[in-house]
């Protein structure tokens, strides 16, 4: 189970940012008031364009960044990631393309690293790398360097080595960024099978496709603020479309026109 | 805790399977100082060649004359030279009266060294009285005090020959040798290691851990990777204290393999500071090995410190290399400066300014001059700077703005 309730995170700018991003303001709202509940068993996913405050959301849901106002709480406990960091980060995971692995270590010892830091002990982390390596077909590749691993072979290890302690809660910021499509399968194959298994996961994408097919439920995020929560289902039907993307345009439209802004 | 030791573990593994990593930090070192230093030496060689090659002036006042105390006879000091000389030695008398005269030539550096006898001293020599007989010489000058080194020897034979016309043959102790070294003191204090090892020790601890600290934190945050390390349990304080524990190790490794080095050297490294220098060595004792290894650790933990502040603030490698720079200019500015300001400070207030303090209490340990108070003094305002900017590294790795500012 995860809660998501009234997110809003603030970016201080420095002048240097100020004048790299054309603005006068100094501040600015990244996630604004974001709300909205996953239950185990099920891919929620975050669609938006660049800029849209996805990955600072996740962020803020997996504790790398603390937002200025609204909690998120996660499992059975209600546990609140804001105020019981260290133990959230226990029964979470969080995956993107940004979390790199030290080039100088190979995936089974990094593997074990992890699973240490984790807490666990040498049985378990033999237990959940034997099902993880197998899946992700990394036993090839164990012992070389990450340094000397395709871009492909080093996310299939740092998604295998992100889910060493096999979290309830998983996070992915654009999972299949920089895949070729048959990673990219296998990867959101996995994520299904995990569903199935009944984890609470929560994806972040701006491609139409991968939303419409792999999650069961959206929220469209622009510029910061969720403009619409919903299976694909009932967001067609509430925007009168048939495809995931017309219905992206009018929202985006719409959310443009309530801000005042122009297109 | 056992984060800790994870975390530890995993620094070390990184350095030492690294053949690169390991030629920089271990190998090196100690090579570029084996070859600097070896260099020093042969030029001290040189040196000695030069200073066995000149002819020493040599003013000798109320030479004793022959003595013969019914029939022990012992030969006049001029006459005892000729065969006795220690070194080639353009040999004068001189009358007392002259003295003031040859004091100040001595301090122009025209003449080497001044042997003063007291006036009658061969009747004095008899009756049994002790003599005193001064030598006088310049203290900045290689060839005067190597002219007084060899002479005071030549005068301690010439003792016994006296000794023998005594009448109480139990007073073999005739001279009463005391020196008088003409010049500026201060200059002199302290050998030539004395002054140097601080400035090197500092400076290889310093340059030990500032490779693998940027390496360390800015170099996993240039890359990415300590983001990886953010989302698991551990505590951000533990995640800290296990990066600045491992460098620390790896840094005082590194200087010891610097020091051997220099150890290795130090025979050829001796000779520049004479005879001298290689009595200094050879008397350190169990305290001062204790007192320089006190400030060594101390001082690693501090550095590391400073240099793990440094590179957490920044945002890559580079901008951690720039950043350093001005520290590491103030750490060799605070050695040299200490390097040149000959005297050893006894002021408590030096042993409290930071990275300053750690030059003047390895200077004053290597000088044989460093109180326990003042020992207590450098370990214990250190330690307190080291915590104090622990407690700041811990605070900037629970900051967002520091470890996501890309
Ligand atoms: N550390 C930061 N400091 C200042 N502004 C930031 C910072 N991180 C993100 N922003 C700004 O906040 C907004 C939201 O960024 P975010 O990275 O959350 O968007 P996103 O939806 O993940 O976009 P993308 O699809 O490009 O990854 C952007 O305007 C971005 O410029
Ligand atoms: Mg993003």
């Amino acid at each position: 189970m995860l809660k998501v309730e009234n997110i809003t995170k603030i970016y201080r700018l420095s002048k240097k940012q100020m004048r790299l991003e054309n603005t006068n303001e100094s501040k600015k709202i990244a996630a604004n008031k974001v709300s909205f509940d996953v239950k185990p068993g099920e891919i929620f996913g975050l669609l938006g364009p660049n800029g849209a405050g996805k990955t600072t959301t996740l962020r803020c849901i997996s504790t790398l960044i603390k937002p200025d106002e609204g909690d998120v709480l996660i499992g059975k406990d209600r546990i609140s990631v804001i105020r019981d960091d260290d133990k959230a980060r226990g029964s979470l995971s969080f995956l993107t393309s940004e979390l790199k692995l030290e080039d100088h270590f190979t995936p089974n010892y990094l593997f074990n690293f992890f699973g240490n830091l984790h807490g666990l002990d040498d049985e378990t982390i033999e237990r959940n790398k034997k099902k993880l390596f197998e899946k992700f077909g990394i036993d090839e590749f164990a012992e070389v360097k990450v340094s000397q691993l395709s871009t492909g072979m080093k996310q299939k290890a740092s998604i295998a080595i992100s889910l060493v302690h096999d979290p309830d809660i998983i996070i992915f910021d654009e999972p299949t960024n920089g895949l070729d499509v048959l990673t990219a399968r296998t990867v959101t194959d996995y994520l299904e099978e995990l569903r199935n298994e009944g984890k609470t996961i929560v994806v972040s994408t701006h491609i139409m496709t991968l939303a419409a097919k792999l999650c069961d439920r959206i929220g469209i995020i622009i510029d910061g603020k969720i403009r619409k929560v919903g299976s694909l289902k009932e967001i067609l039907s509430e925007t009168e479309t048939d495809d995931l993307e017309d219905a992206f345009f009018k929202i985006f439209k719409k959310a443009k026109e309530e801000d005042g802004g122009v297109i | 805790m056992k984060n800790i030791w994870t975390i530890i573990k995993k620094e070390l593994k990184r350095v030492f399977t690294d053949r690169r990593v390991i030629f920089s930090l271990f190998v090196l070192p100690p090579l570029t100082i084996y070859l600097i230093y070896g260099l020093m030496g042969m030029s001290a060689e040189r040196e000695n060649e030069r200073v066995e090659e000149y002819t020493s002036i040599v003013y000798v006042i109320n030479s004793p004359e022959t003595i013969d105390n019914n029939g022990e006879v012992a030969p006049g000091f001029m006459d005892y030279l000729v065969d006795n000389k220690p070194i080639k030695t353009n040999l004068n008398t001189a009358d007392a009266s002259e003295l003031e005269d040859l004091r100040d030539k001595l301090e122009n550096q025209e003449i080497d060294l001044i042997i003063e006898f007291p006036s009658n001293f061969e009747t004095k020599a008899i009756n049994n009285e002790t003599l005193g007989v001064n030598l006088i010489y310049n203290i900045n000058r290689t060839y005067s005090q190597n002219a007084y080194l060899n002479y005071s020897s030549t005068l301690q034979n010439y003792e016994t020959e006296i000794a023998g016309t005594r009448v109480d043959l139990d007073l073999l102790e005739v001279f009463d040798l005391s020196i008088d070294p003409v010049g500026d003191e201060e200059k002199a204090k302290g050998s030539i290691l004395g002054m140097i090892l601080p400035l090197l020790l500092v400076i290889y601890l310093m340059a030990g851990a500032m490779g693998i600290g940027i390496e360390s934190i800015a170099g996993e945050k240039e890359r990415g990777t300590i983001a990886t390390l953010l989302v698991t349990p551990i505590k951000r304080s533990q995640l800290a204290i296990g990066k600045i524990i491992s460098i620390a190790i790896i840094a005082v490794l590194s200087s010891i393999a610097s020091f051997l080095g220099l150890l290795a050297v130090l025979p050829q490294f001796a000779k520049i500071g004479g005879e001298e220098g290689a009595i200094e060595t050879a008397s350190y004792a169990l305290i001062d090995y204790g007192m320089i290894l006190g400030i060594m650790l101390t001082t690693v933990l501090f550095f590391v410190a400073l240099i793990v502040i440094v590179s957490t603030y920044a945002k890559s490698i580079k901008e951690a290399g720039t950043l350093i720079m001005p520290l590491y200019l103030i750490v060799m500015g605070a050695a040299f400066f200490n390097m040149f300001t000959q005297n050893v400070s006894k002021e408590f207030i030096n042993y409290l300014i930071p990275i300053y303090n750690v030059v003047v209490a390895l200077k004053a340990v290597f000088s044989f001059d460093l109180s326990i108070t003042n020992w207590l003094i450098t370990l214990g305002s250190t330690i307190i700077y080291t915590v104090l900017l622990i407690f700041l590294i811990q605070k900037m790795f629970r900051s967002e703005k520091v470890m996501f500012n890309k």
